[in-house]
C-alpha cells in the first residue's frame, strides 16, 4: 500500500468520526416529538377555514337549529292554509248541481284509483252540506 | 434457517413514507428515529454550529415531510434527507451572515460548544472540519456523503441532481484538497 493510499484511508476514517458527538448528544425522542408537533400545527394551518374544527362545530349547530325550527313549524302549521282559503271561495259560487257534479267526479277518481267506493249518495245533501263535505275533502 | 416472518419485518422507508402520506403520525416519528442521528452527524460534519444541530435536524425533517410527496425513490430516502439538511444549513448560514457581518466560512464554523469536548474531538479531526468548510459546497457534500456516510456515487448523484461521473470528480477534488490541508 502506497503512502498516498494510506492517507486516503486515514482521511476516510477521520471523516467517519466527524459529527459523532453531535449525534450522541441528540435526544432522538424529543426531536421526534417536536417534529410531530410542528407537523400537526402545519397541517392545521393548511386546512381551509371551512373545515377548521371551530367552523365545523358552528356549521353543525346552525344545521341543527334550522332542522329543529322546520320540525316545530311543520307541527304548528300542518296544512296549506292558503289553498283551503281559496278552495272555500271557489265553492261559494257553485250551485248544488255543480257541487254534486264535482263530488261525482271526485268519487269516480277515487274508484279509478282502486280506493273503496263511497257508499254515500250525495243527492240528499243540501248545498251547505255539500260545500262542507268538499271543504273537508280538501283538508 | 426458516425465512423471517414478514409480519414482524420492520417497515422500510418507502412503506413508512406511504403510511405518513396516508395520515399515520407514527410513521413520521419512526422515520425521525431512524435517521435523526445520521442527519446530526452529517450536519455537524458539514460545519453546523453545535448549538444549532438540534434545530437544524428538526427543520430538515419538517422540510422533508412537506416535500415527501415529490420524493420518487430516485435515491435512498436518507441520501435525499441529507441533501435537504445541506440546504437547511446553507439557509442558516445566510441568516447568520445577515445578523453578524462575518465571512460565511467563519460563521458556519462551530464556535459554540464545550471547549473540553472540542479538545477531545482531536486536533486532526478539527483540522479536517476546518478543511471541509473551505471546500465548495458540492465537494463538501459529496465527500461527506461518500466518506462519512458510505453512499454509492449513483445514489449521491441522484440526490444532488448530478451524474455519477461528476460526483466522482467532486469527491477526488475534495480528497486532494483535504490531504493538502492536513499536511
Amino acid at each position: 500500500m502506497t503512502h498516498d493510499e494510506e492517507r486516503d484511508i486515514e482521511l476516510e476514517r477521520l471523516a467517519g468520526r466527524l459529527g459523532m458527538k453531535a449525534a450522541e448528544r441528540l435526544d432522538v425522542e424529543r426531536t421526534a416529538a417536536a417534529v410531530l408537533e410542528r407537523l400537526r400545527a402545519d397541517r392545521a394551518a393548511r386546512r381551509p377555514w371551512y373545515i377548521q374544527p371551530t367552523w365545523l362545530r358552528a356549521a353543525a349547530l346552525v344545521v341543527l337549529m334550522v332542522g329543529a325550527g322546520l320540525v316545530v313549524r311543520g307541527r304548528w302549521f300542518s296544512g296549506p292554509a292558503h289553498s283551503g282559503h281559496y278552495v272555500r271561495e271557489e265553492l261559494q259560487d257553485l250551485s248544488a248541481d255543480q257541487l254534486r257534479e264535482v263530488l261525482g267526479s271526485l268519487d269516480q277518481t277515487l274508484n279509478d284509483a282502486a280506493v273503496e267506493p263511497a257508499d254515500d249518495d250525495f243527492s240528499d245533501l243540501t248545498t251547505e252540506q255539500l260545500q262542507a263535505l268538499l271543504q273537508s275533502l280538501e283538508g | 434457517m426458516p425465512p423471517a416472518d414478514p409480519a414482524v419485518r420492520p417497515a422500510d422507508d418507502a412503506e413508512l413514507i406511504a403510511a405518513w402520506l396516508a395520515g399515520e403520525e407514527r410513521a413520521a416519528a419512526e422515520l425521525v428515529r431512524r435517521h435523526a442521528r445520521t442527519l446530526a452527524r452529517f450536519l455537524a460534519g458539514a460545519g453546523a454550529p453545535e448549538a444549532d444541530v438540534d434545530d437544524l435536524v428538526q427543520e430538515t425533517f419538517i422540510r422533508a415531510f412537506r416535500a415527501v410527496g415529490r420524493f420518487r425513490n430516485q435515491c435512498q430516502f436518507r441520501t435525499w434527507l441529507l441533501t435537504i439538511g445541506g440546504n437547511a444549513l446553507k439557509d442558516l448560514g445566510r441568516r447568520l451572515a445577515r445578523r453578524r457581518i462575518v465571512p460565511l466560512d467563519d460563521q458556519v464554523e462551530s464556535k459554540d460548544g464545550n471547549p473540553h469536548e472540542r479538545a477531545e474531538a482531536g486536533e486532526t479531526e478539527e483540522r479536517l472540519r476546518q478543511g471541509l468548510e473551505k471546500l465548495p459546497r458540492m465537494q463538501r457534500e459529496v465527500f461527506l456523503l461518500r466518506a462519512q456516510q458510505g453512499f454509492e456515487y449513483d445514489d449521491i448523484a441522484a440526490a444532488l441532481e448530478t451524474t455519477p461521473g461528476a460526483a466522482r470528480v467532486h469527491y477526488h477534488h475534495a480528497v486532494k484538497r483535504l490531504k493538502e490541508w492536513l499536511k
